[in-house]
């Protein structure tokens, strides 16, 4: 439902998330129903305890694609005007981006290459949101 | 070996073996796959992903099979199964104990499920 509010609003899920627990609470929130990146936001925006520890390197693994999605969704109005990247792969590492590409194998092999192995948020530069789906049931077990 | 599992699945499953590795340190793991042509993309156990290393490279909205979207986030391997190599393939992890195989590596070949006699055949014509 989350997914629906946020289309709808044009918002992206975690914010409804976020807001909804700042909200209604901590209950609201449980790693089944949100998965572990919309988890992890909505416990950072709880600022509470969890019963769910996260290794604290994937914890700051999490914080860190955060902030560079965030950097990518602040630059993507402008990426989506500019010829130079709209319909291609970007490479978002410390707040910029660092490459674009319309071969997505391409733009990380030379990402990897440059600049070893990193952290960095890569998305293609589109209108269109794409929901993947794996429907098998294990998935969420 | 690709064939079918009916020790770990009820009904049995097609299945493949499978390597993962980290595309930069080269370590790997290995294991079962699950041919899975209902999925859009391949998944790792997180087990996996923790025992490489792996870094997100990106999150994504996956639908489950209830409909229930999940935003979850994205590595890129190198995946090694039956003879085949891909390079920086795209993957999500999952609290798993296989992986799956779904139809972002399953469309680069011709694949035969024989139910009747619990075979596969697989070749990249």
């Amino acid at each position: 439902m989350t997914g629906e509010v946020a289309r709808a609003l044009g918002v992206s899920r975690v914010t409804i998330v976020r807001y909804l627990t700042e909200l209604l609470g901590q209950g609201l929130v449980e790693r089944k129903h949100l998965g572990r990146a919309s988890f992890w936001r909505a416990r950072q925006a709880a600022g509470q305890a969890s019963s769910v520890v996260l290794r604290e390197e994937a914890h700051d693994h999490m914080r860190q694609l955060y902030a560079e999605r965030d950097a990518y969704l602040r630059m993507r109005s402008k990426l989506l005007g500019d010829s130079k990247y709209e319909g291609r792969f970007v490479a978002v590492l410390k707040g910029r981006v660092v490459d674009a590409d319309f071969d997505e194998r391409q733009l990380v092999r030379r990402v990897y290459a440059k600049y070893g192995y990193v952290l960095a948020f890569v998305d293609k530069v589109q209108t269109r949101k794409k929901v993947l789906e794996v429907p098998s049931p294990e998935l969420g077990r | 070996m690709i064939g079918y599992d009916s020790v770990e699945f009820e009904p049995a499953a097609p299945v493949a073996d499978l390597e993962v590795s980290n595309p930069v340190t080269y370590v790997a793991e290995r294991g079962r796959a699950k041919i899975d042509s209902g999925a859009d993309i391949s998944v790792i156990p997180d087990a996996w992903a923790a025992k490489l290393r792996l870094l997100p490279a990106g999150l994504v909205e996956v639908a489950s099979f209830d409909g229930r979207i999940t935003d979850l986030p994205t590595y890129y391997v190198n995946i090694s199964t039956d003879g085949f190599r891909f390079e920086l393939v795209k993957v999500l992890s999952s609290q798993r104990t296989n992986a799956l195989l779904g139809r972002d590596i399953l469309n680069g070949f011709k694949i035969t499920l024989d139910g009747k006699s619990l075979a596969v055949q697989v070749s990249d014509p």
